[in-house]
């Protein structure tokens, strides 16, 4: 999988890419407009991560150019602008999905992950860690190809943590993972560890083994 | 009291004030001089008899009594009004005549000379006087008193129509004032002097709102990369607990800093009027979408959640500047309350109810929708939630209040 992140701050580039990286994509990134058109002309990519302000244009012209090139590019709109004009036009555009500034790295690879579900697989795709089947079109869930009965906060609070194995995902970002942002009670985060322990419980008396991981201080971890 | 009602009544008093005061004067005036030239008269007489006296003794009319002689009495002259019995066509009348008594010595004798003249003709002189000549003034006072009224209204006019437009000025609206053209020198001056206040008002206003939201929008981005950065940080597999503990706190307020900029910027994105098309809501469905997304706080909390909605009760609002106003309404009441507590909402066509049982506030009613004011028992929140609520509010010309009875909190919008 090639992705391009199109970019301007040289920093946050890098920590995206090494992120990605680690979760075998291949990363490429370009830092202005400029840079980006030539990438998108000279090679081809499977998605585009695109901040929408570029210091030499518009990041919606570089989204038309590829729209008419390469219809087939998953986009991804990454913007500071928290508004909803941009947005709707960015998706109006044919972009896929649209993430705005601050976000979490998980967030971001989980928004990459079920766009590549979507544009590969036309979502008719199962994602298998060891024991554990998920079938994210379906929302079922299965534990040695027993089905597991999930709530829907559960279920993608699993599918949050599977995307994201072996990575420590803090409590933050996985309240607004399911919540959104619009909901401000973070000083509570009582019903993670709730929805964390029924998970957990389900998936134990289905014969799985107990992959979460508490990380002192930090949040929760799923893998082995 | 309005300036030109004052001024009227100022008007009026004084000019009936000075009405009475002239009258009287003019009258007594009038009076003096006429007595005056009454008793000129009837000294005059009095020397002509005197003179008679002198030259022509013995007098040839007057059979002369000496009981004055007796007395002594020494030479006076004095005037005096007094009253004469008279009988006039059979009718007994007094009428009042001016006097003047002398007592002189003449020629060796003394004589006692009493002229005296009829008054009454004098006094309805001097009534009539008084009486047009007040009549003239108070002719002059209606006049100018009716006029004044007038002119006045004509006068004031710009002033009152400038003051329509200062009142319906608001900065939010984002329009110059429009004030009224005038020929008077003071009101163009007020004129000058209103719109370069405004103007500036306006620019200052547009200024703040800009660097509000451009601060928080640049923020965005480093915010951005310190908490990738962090999380980052966090997959390291070296760290020691203690290291984990400061990257979660300083991750922690990281994310504090990043949603109070969101908060701030859609704030000034509302000012804005970011948020300008609108559509036409179901409020109840509104509600039960807000509700469900709050579900796990509701039951983290154990609250019992009762409403009476009004089936079909829509608002015609942005759908998202809405849906902010009912989060962070149920949002408050579940914040807000306690364990095993309640929420209850009332909804119809006209007004929307949230109540929450809870302690009371520690600050005032109004005060909660200003801006970072906030309980101080609850550290955790900006205090920008309720001011979000009030914003959108003034926009579209609701009201909100907020009320505490029976250990409930009641925030209502009426629409």
């Amino acid at each position: 999988m090639k992705i391009l992140i199109i970019e301007d701050e040289k920093d946050l580039v890098n920590v995206m890419c090494q992120y990605l990286q680690k979760e075998d994509f291949i990363c490429e990134f370009a830092v202005n407009f400029f840079e980006a058109e030539d990438k998108l002309i000279s090679y081809n990519y499977d998605i585009a991560i695109l901040d929408i302000n570029l210091p030499d244009g518009n990041g919606l012209d570089l989204l038309k150019l590829i729209k008419t090139d390469k219809p087939d590019m998953g986009v991804l709109i990454v913007s500071a602008k928290d508004s909803l004009d941009d947005k709707l036009k960015g998706l109006d555009l044919g972009a896929d999905d649209y993430i705005t500034k601050p976000f979490h790295l998980a967030e971001l690879n989980s928004r990459i992950n079920s766009l590549i579900r979507r544009q590969k697989f036309e979502g008719n795709h199962t994602i298998i860690f060891n024991e554990i089947e998920i079938d994210p079109n379906a929302k079922i869930v299965k534990v040695n190809n027993l089905p597991v009965d999930l709530t829907k906060k559960e279920f993608f609070l699993l599918l949050y943590f599977i995307t994201n194995k072996n990575r420590v995902l803090t409590k933050e970002s996985i309240a607004e993972h399911l919540w959104g942002d619009s909901i401000d009670l973070a000083d509570n985060f009582d019903f993670i560890y709730t929805h964390m322990r029924n998970l957990r419980k389900k998936l134990k008396t289905k014969g799985a083994t107990d992959y979460m991981q508490t990380i002192y201080g930090l949040g929760y971890k799923f893998g082995e | 009291m309005k300036l030109l009602q004052k001024i009227r009544r100022t008007y009026l008093l004084y000019s009936i004030l000075i009405f009475f005061i002239s009258s009287t004067f003019i009258y007594y005036i009038l009076k003096n001089i006429i007595t005056k030239r009454q008793d000129e008269k009837l000294l005059y007489d009095k020397e002509i008899i005197a003179q008679k006296i002198k030259y022509d003794y013995p007098l040839p009319i007057f059979d002369v009594e000496d009981y004055i002689a007796k007395n002594q009495v020494k030479d006076t002259l004095y005037f005096k009004d007094t009253l004469m019995y008279q009988v006039i066509n059979g009718v007994e009348n007094y009428e009042l005549y001016r006097q003047l008594t002398s007592i002189e010595t003449l020629q060796g004798k003394t004589y006692r000379i009493i002229t005296r003249s009829s008054q009454v003709k004098n006094r309805e002189f001097v009534l009539a006087i008084s009486l047009s000549v007040a009549l003239l003034i108070l002719l002059l006072v209606a006049t100018v008193y009716f006029i004044n009224i007038i002119f006045a209204k004509k006068v004031w006019h710009p002033f009152y129509k400038n003051l329509d437009s200062l009142k319906n000025f608001s900065v939010e609206k984002n329009k110059p004032i429009i004030l009224e053209a005038t020929k008077i020198d003071e009101f163009k001056e007020l004129n000058q002097s209103l719109t370069k206040l405004t103007d500036k008002l306006s620019s200052d206003f547009n200024n703040l709102k800009e660097f509000t939201e451009n601060a928080s929008h640049e923020m965005q981005t480093p915010l951005a990369i310190m908490q990738s950065k962090l999380e980052f940080l966090m997959q390291s597999e070296s760290l020691k607990d203690n290291d984990k503990q400061l990257i979660s706190s300083v991750y922690s307020a990281s994310k504090r800093l990043s949603k109070l900029n969101k908060t701030l910027l859609t704030l000034s994105k509302i000012e804005n009027q970011q948020y300008s098309q609108k559509e036409t809501l179901i409020i109840n469905n509104v509600i039960n979408d807000q509700l469900e997304l709050f579900e796990d706080f509701i039951y983290a909390k154990k609250i019992s959640v009762s409403n009476n909605l009004s089936l079909d009760a829509k608002i015609d609002a942005n759908p998202m500047l809405f849906d902010m106003v009912i989060s962070n309404l149920i949002g408050n009441a579940i914040k807000h309350n306690h364990k095993k507590g309640n929420i209850h909402i009332t909804t119809s066509d006209v007004f929307l109810t949230v109540s929450n049982s809870g302690e009371p506030l520690s600050i005032s009613s109004e005060s909660l929708f200003e801006r970072f004011k906030k309980d101080s028992n609850s550290s955790e929140s900006f205090g920008l939630g309720l001011a979000i609520v009030k914003k959108v509010c003034d926009i579209y010309n609701w009201k909100i209040n907020h009320s505490y009875s029976n250990k409930q909190h009641h925030f209502s919008i009426y629409f």
